[in-house]
């Protein structure tokens, strides 16, 4: 029997490669079906901002064990509010050593943090920061004057 | 897909098909208009002053949502509470502010975390100071009376 090719379509699927060496029960991790967890898209799709997966727009592995699209993780540390914290588990975020998948993105995140660390050094970057210490200033300044105030209540203003 | 889009998913879906924890507190929960504003309508909890009634949330959602919290609050001169201000509504609760909000939280989340405000009322930052003294006195009967008051009027 004699067979004649005569045309060939390749298919081909891809996903990231994630380490997956959290088996201590140390983390509840997948039980949301591998989607980031800041935009809920699947690891292997785009972060929102983009229109096609992959090396564009890849994923990044936390020290934590907590994965994120790259744009949507760098997008967090970038506010002053993130204190550079894992949304998750509100440890530091750091990239995992050693994965080929962080690779290309530890300089970028090095840059980052660094610039971080110099903002928050000079000056009180966060507006809400500043507010908070002007009331709480303030709330001093009326505390002096005022010894009978209310001191469960001024706690509260400070609180807030 | 934006982020808002993939909640609106699976919100539709949770209520639904009738989650354990979220159907228990939420009646309703739809965007308005389009997904940059919703609206909430929870049940109160049992064992609480608020057993019986529901309540409007309304939440809408900043551009940089969800870098940013969504801004939530009841309807106004509907939600008596210590953390909350009868007259516009304004909720006080951490994790909307901007500097305990996390991306990883969503809106379901952020309507359970009222339902459990309004089962524990945290006396210590008001927004309702009558309330919160009636609180910190540990009156119930007055507790459980004032808030009646407010609901039916």
């Amino acid at each position: 029997m004699k067979v004649d090719i005569e045309e060939v379509h390749s298919v081909f699927a891809w996903t990231w490669h994630i380490p997956k060496d959290n088996k201590d029960g140390s983390l509840e991790a997948d039980d949301d079906d591998d989607v980031c967890g800041i935009c809920r898209a699947s690891y292997n799709a785009t972060c929102p901002s983009c229109k096609y997966p992959g090396d564009e727009c890849s994923l990044v592995v936390g020290e934590c064990n907590h994965n994120f699209h790259v744009h949507c993780i760098y997008r967090w540390l970038d506010t002053t509010t993130s204190k550079g914290l894992c949304p998750m588990c509100r440890q530091l975020f750091q990239l995992k050593r050693g994965l080929a998948i962080n690779d290309s993105q530890l300089e970028k995140f090095k840059e980052l943090q660094l610039r971080k660390r110099t903002n928050t050094a000079g000056e009180f970057a966060d507006e809400d920061d500043e507010e908070a210490i002007e009331r709480a200033m303030a709330q001093q300044d009326q505390a002096e004057v005022d010894d009978q105030g209310d001191v469960i209540m001024d706690q509260g203003l400070v609180v807030r | 897909m934006s982020r808002a889009a993939k909640e609106y998913k699976t919100i539709t879906k949770v209520l639904k098909e009738g989650d354990e924890v979220y159907s228990q507190l939420i009646v309703g929960m739809e965007p308005k208009e389009d997904l940059t504003r919703w609206e909430a309508l929870i049940r109160g909890p049992s064992g609480t002053p608020y057993e019986g009634c529901n309540f409007r949330l309304h939440l809408s959602l900043p551009q940089e949502y969800p870098m940013s919290p969504p801004y939530v609050k009841f309807e106004p001169y509907a939600m008596p509470h210590a953390n909350v201000d009868f007259r516009t509504g304004e909720i006080c609760l951490d994790i909307l502010t901007k500097q305990h909000w996390s991306p990883a939280w969503d809106l379901l989340h952020v309507v359970q975390a009222i339902g459990q405000l309004l089962d524990e009322p945290v006396s210590s930052s008001p927004l309702n100071v009558d309330i919160a003294n009636i609180l910190k006195a540990n009156d119930m009967n007055a507790y459980y009376g004032l808030v009646h008051y407010y609901i039916k009027s």
